[in-house]
Parts: structure tokens; sequence; C-alpha cells
């Protein structure tokens, strides 16, 4: 039989070792051919013979933790198919031939430009600025006094610069855990575009609140934000930063975006009434807007009335 | 000279008032010590006192009258509680209900057995004249409070008569004797400072009269009473608001409703701002003193609210404005009840023209769990279409029929006039 490969599974990229000599040892100890640093794998864990007439023979040498093959704990087995699937304490590794087709070759996340955007650090940087100029602009358009401009520069570092900051290294903190790596520069840019979009969507929606007189665009921006887009986003950024699998990054998306999605379904629940939940206070209409367009016609006193009459008391909580 | 003999001869007269006073005082006591009691609402399990007020014997002399809120815990409880009399000399005995008149908080308990002598009812001696208020404060025993006559109050509804003497609690249901201790009154609230009021005896004698007609009986649904009697109040109230010709307040470019009943008072509520704030507010609030007694749950219903809120800026530019603007858009009624005693809010949103000018209107309505027929209602409207001014009126009323409320806020809309 020719030589063999050996990939062992790691967080990130995987190892290949060429299995070609009559006994291949693989442990924790220093003497093994194949040194497996984790601690739930034994000192001499597992032997792979190849036999002269050309049978490959695997042979556990563990007491704990002892090697799976294919699932099962056996003290020895005969390969007589491959690939096989074999577990080293929590390390899974799998024994292919050396002609074993590989995936195709994945393209880049996109054209040259947007990886350009994604990993230099130019676009970092400018998109931070641009951050902050809308945070400005923000604060500008919610203050009503007669402010200064240290006010608003300290206002803006305070709040904006430091929530940025503080969510980039957040996640690059949890992208050192989950992965083993963290890139800055991609994160600064994800980080900066959303807050981005946020910012420059939310003004709109309020808009959408007054034009219906309702205030279910917000509720649809808030589900489709947290429980659609963000988890997109994590998932495009893990599976094109990161290279995770497809449906690993979708998954780790809606995990880590979970208690967002769970507090925007309660509180559109809340909304529409499903929970009945008691209020004492009147859930009214309070929106206004400058630009004043509105969908509903402007109606006389008369017809206010007579549409008043009709209005029900609100639900008794039971 | 002339100035000191004339201050001896008030100062000497004064102490001689007092002196003519305390006599009067101890001659209605003695005369009335038998026959004004300790009310006491007890618990049939425990036996022991749940709440306690004050009453008085009246018409054939098996008749108490007292306060509604007095025994007000037996609506809500009537299987846990029961009412009982303490006399002098400790002379005791159950009492039941024999009718209310919620408006007015009185409550008129009967009794098998004869109590004693009853009190003769007058009619308020004139303003300023001593009377003389007895009852039970914090159950240390019966005692007699001396004050004079501050006349009607017009702005409960001619319910109550101000009282300069101190009531305590424990007086409520108590009388209240002219000079010649005859009832004028009855002992019903007390505010700060020694300032205290009394329900006519009026209205006690219309209680008397009607439940001669038709005394509650036994199993009566006493909720659908005290609604009917709420409704009937209310709707009258708000009928004769409706029939005045409402005087205007004029608040920068806008004619709004003012005093629209005398029961009703305004205040200017305007904060002063910050220099460094780039807009100016005015804010005008109103509100009636005609509450009434529910339940010792649900407290305080009877609420006519209403404010104007106006808002102005030529340094703010429009996205500023509006953001200021929809910020203050914050209206709630002031009574926090729990979801056993009302139901959510349902709210209507709509935009109304009130003279030529476009205002976003809410309407919000919940209703009363035990009382059907009983809504807090809040109206809002808020001025659009203006980049540098802004108006929210707000209205909110409580314990009241919905279709009454519907033609306040009518006419309360019809009031408004813009000023270009």
């Amino acid at each position: 039989m020719d030589a063999l490969i050996l990939e062992i599974n790691t967080q990130g990229l995987h190892c290949y070792n060429v299995i070609n000599k009559p006994h291949t040892r693989i442990g924790r100890a220093f003497d093994n051919d194949i040194i497996l640093s984790d601690p739930t794998v034994a000192p001499y864990h597992l032997d792979i013979i190849r036999g002269d007439d050309g049978h490959i023979e695997l042979h556990n040498m563990a007491d704990v933790n002892p090697a799976r093959f294919n699932g099962h704990a056996k003290k020895s087995i005969i390969l007589d198919e491959l690939p096989i699937n074999i577990k080293l304490g929590s390390i899974e590794a799998r024994i292919v031939l050396p002609d074993h087709p590989v995936a195709d070759t994945e393209t880049l996340p996109s054209n040259r430009q947007s990886l350009h955007l994604f990993s230099h650090a130019f676009w970092g940087v400018l998109l931070i600025a641009l951050c902050l100029i809308v945070s400005s602009v923000d604060f500008h358009i919610n203050s009503f006094t007669n402010y200064k401009w240290d006010t608003l520069v300290n206002i803006v570092a305070h709040e904006t610069a430091l929530y940025l900051v503080g969510l980039i290294f957040f996640l690059a903190i949890l992208e050192r855990l989950i992965f083993n790596r963290s890139k800055i520069k991609p994160l600064v840019v994800v980080i900066s575009l959303t807050y981005l979009m946020f910012q420059l969507i939310s003004p709109l929606i309020a808009e959408l609140n007054y034009i219906f007189t309702s205030h279910i665009p917000e509720l649809i921006f808030n589900i489709t934000w947290y429980a659609i887009f963000i988890p997109l986003i994590v998932s495009i950024y893990l599976i094109q930063i990161n290279h995770q699998k497809r449906s690993n990054s979708i998954w780790l998306a809606m995990l880590l975006c979970s208690p967002f999605i769970i507090i925007s379904a309660i509180e559109v629940c809340q909304v529409l009434g499903y929970l009945n939940s008691f209020s004492s206070y009147a859930n009214y209409h309070k929106d206004l807007s400058a630009f004043n367009w509105q969908n509903a016609v402007t109606i006389s006193i008369t017809s206010f009335i007579e549409q008043a009459q009709s209005l029900s008391p609100g639900v008794t909580s039971e | 000279m002339h100035k000191i003999i004339m201050f001896f001869f008030l100062l000497v007269a004064g102490q001689l008032m007092q002196t003519a006073l305390a006599l009067e005082s101890t001659a209605i006591y003695k005369m009335h010590e038998n026959d004004v009691l300790q009310i006491r609402v007890l618990n049939r399990e425990t036996g022991k006192k749940s709440t306690i007020g004050s009453g008085f014997i009246v018409d054939n002399g098996y008749k108490v009258a007292t306060n509604f809120h007095v025994i007000s815990k037996i609506i809500i409880e009537p299987e846990q509680f029961y009412i009982s009399y303490l006399g002098k000399n400790g002379r005791s005995g159950p009492l039941k209900l024999l009718g209310i008149d919620i408006a007015h908080d009185l409550a008129l308990l009967g009794s098998e057995s004869l109590l004693g002598q009853a009190n003769k009812t007058s009619s308020l001696p004139p303003k300023g004249s001593p009377i003389f208020a007895m009852g039970n404060p914090y159950d240390l025993g019966l005692t007699i409070s001396v004050g004079t006559n501050g006349g009607i109050l017009n702005q409960t509804d001619d319910s109550r008569i101000l009282f300069s003497g101190s009531l305590n609690a424990g007086m409520s249901g108590g009388p209240t004797y002219n000079d010649i201790g005859e009832v004028i009154g009855i002992n019903v609230a007390t505010a700060q400072n020694s300032i205290s009021f009394i329900v006519p005896s009026i209205y006690l004698k219309r209680l008397i009269e009607k439940v001669k007609k038709a005394p509650l009986t036994t199993g009566q649904n006493l909720k659908t009473e005290i609604t009917r009697q709420l409704i009937e109040y209310e709707n009258t109230y708000i009928k004769s608001i409706l029939e005045e010709d409402w005087p205007k307040i004029q608040l920068r470019q806008v004619s709004l409703p003012g005093i629209i009943s005398p029961t009703v008072r305004c205040w200017d509520n305007s904060r002063k701002l910050a220099d460094k704030m780039l807009y100016k507010r005015y804010q005008i609030s109103c509100q009636n003193q005609n509450q009434v007694f529910l339940d010792s749950q649900n407290n305080n219903i009877g609420d006519l609210n209403y404010d104007y809120f106006w808002l102005e800026s030529n340094e703010l530019n429009e996205l500023q404005f509006y953001n200021l603007y929809q910020e203050l858009n914050e209206a709630e009624i002031d009574s926090q009840v729990s979801k056993e005693i009302v139901s959510n809010f349902n709210c209507k949103n709509l935009f109304v023209d009130i003279s030529q000018q476009t205002f976003k209107t809410s309407l919000c309505r919940r209703e009363y769990v035990d009382y059907t027929g009983l809504s807090d209602i809040l109206f809002t409207a808020a001025l659009t279409g203006h980049y540098d001014k802004g108006l929210f009126v707000r209205l909110t009323m409580t314990g009241i029929d919905y279709d009454a409320s519907l033609h306040l806020i009518q006419k309360f809309m019809e009031s408004i006039e813009w000023t270009p």
C-alpha cells in the first residue's frame, strides 16, 4: 500500500502527516513519531503498523481515553477501507489515501477591491472616522442647548469611540478564544460598516413609523436587524475571514446573536400584544416628524368622534 | 393712645369669644356623646378592627350615617368583613348597609335595635359661624373639634364645606354641628394646616329619603350600584361642563379652553430653563378637585385634568426641533393601578383638522375590571406642520362614562382656535 495521510483536525487549519514507516506511534510523549500535545491524549496512544504484506493495523495503546475507530472503541483493527475516522482523546483525526479528493478551491470573498477594503488599515481608519462624524451629527441633532465644541468632542470620544473600541476588542478576544486567531483590520471594517448602517437606517425607520402611524416598521426593522442581518454579517465574516464551514458559521452566528434575537422577539410579542402583558401606561404613537409625511388622511373633528366611538378598552389580563 | 385701647379691646373680645366657643363645645359634646358612635369594619375570622371611623344616629334612631370610605372594605371583601358600632360605655352591635351616595362619600347603616336619639339636621350657618366636629380620632376616644364654617366650596361641585378646625383619621363620618347642636354636615377629609372638609347635610337627607324608598337589599351587587351612581354623577357633571360657555386662555398663537368648570383650577407650570437652552416652553395645567372615593383598592376617581404645552425655538434647526418635540411627547394618567383593577389601554391614533391646523391625536381607553362602564381616558393632540413651534394638548379623565368623555373631547377640540 502506498503511503497514507493522517489528517488531524485542529481549530483553524488542519495538520497532515505522511504515514510511510512500518511503525508510526502517536501520543503525547516526545519520543512519538507524531506528537499531540492535547492533555486528553495518552503519552502513547496509537500505533499504526504497516505489514510486509501491505496490510495496515491500528493498535490502541491508551488505557485512558482509548482510541475509537469510526466511533467504536477497539483494541486494534485491520484497515480494509479508507478513509477511517479516529478519535484520540478529544482530538479528531482521519486516515486517507494520498489521492483522496480535496474540496474545490474557494474563491476569495469578492473582487480585489473589497478584499482590499477588509484588509487595508486605511479603510479601517476612514470608516472609524466616518463613524465619529456620523455620531457627531447625531449628537448635534439631538442636543437642544448651546453646547461648546469640547462637549461634542468629549461626548463623541467617550461614547462612540469607546463603544467602538470596546466592541472591537471584545470581538477580537472572542475570535481569539474560539478560533485561536484574530484579525483586527477586518473586524474594524465590519463593525464600523455595521454601525454606520444602523445610524443611517434608524432615522429612515422612524420616518416610516410616522408615515404609517404605526410601530410595525420599527418592529420589522428590529427583528430583521437582530435576527437576520447581524447573524448574516457574522456568518459572512466567519466564512470569508475565518474560513469556517458555511453551516458551522451560520450556527455559530445564530448562537452569538441569540441574546439580541430573543430580546427583539420579546419586544415584538409585547408590542403586538401576544404576551398579553399588562401596562398601566398608554402606549400611544408618540413619533413626530419634521418632514410631516403621513399616509393617513387628516379628518374632521366629527369624523374623529365617529371613529372614536368604536374604540374598545384594551384586553383585561388574566 | 386710641390704637392701644382698640388693641386691648380686641384682645379681650378674642378671649371672650374663645371662652364662649369652649362653653358651646362643652355643651354640644355633652348633648351628643351618646349618639356619636365609632364605626368599625371587623374581620369575621379574627374579630379585630380593620378600619375605623365615626358615625352618628339619624332618622328614626335605628340608622347611622357615616362616610362611604369608612366602610368601603366590605365592597371589596364582603365575605371577610362586617360592620359594627361601638358607643359610649362599650355598647356595640352589628350594622348593615342600607344605602350609599358614592359621589358624596356617604353611607347609611341600619341596626336591628334602637341605637338612641337621632340627630336633627339643619342647613349651613352663615360663613364664619362656629361649627363643631365630633368623632373618634385614632381610636383614642370621642372628641370635639372647634372651627368655623368656611362656606361651600364651588370647586368641589358644591359637595364640600370648608372647615377651619382639625379633622384627624378616625373622625371621618362623624357629625359636624352648628352652635345649637344640629347636624350641618358630615366630616369627610382633611388637608394640610388644619384645613378640613365637611359634606353638607342636605346630601344626607337625600340619602335617607332614598333609602326609605329603596334600601339596598342583601345580596345586591354593590359594585353595579356604585357604577350606576358614578355614571349618573359623572354624566351630570360633564353635562354641566358642556352647557357652560368656556372662557379662553391665550397661549402664544393659540386660544384654548380655560377654566371650563368652577371645579377646575389652572396653574402656570412653565419651567425656568437654563440660559444655554435653545428653546422656550410654556405650560398651563388644569385639574378639577372633584375626586370621588371609589373603594379601598381603587381609591379616587373622577379626575379631569388637562394641560397645554407650547414649545418654540428660533435657534434649533428642524431636525433638532422635532427631536426635542418628540422627546417631550409624553402623557400619562396619574393613577398607578394594577391589572386586577383596570384593563390594558387601547389607543387610536388619527390626524385631525383642528382650527385649520393638523394635529396628531391619540385617544386611549382602559376600563375598570369590576366596574364595567367606568373608563380612564387619555387624549393627546400634537400640532404638526410647523418647524419652529409645537403644541401639546393633553386631557385625562378617570372613572368616566366613555360616551360622555367623547362629548367633552369634541367640545375641547372645537374650542381650540389658531391665530395666525
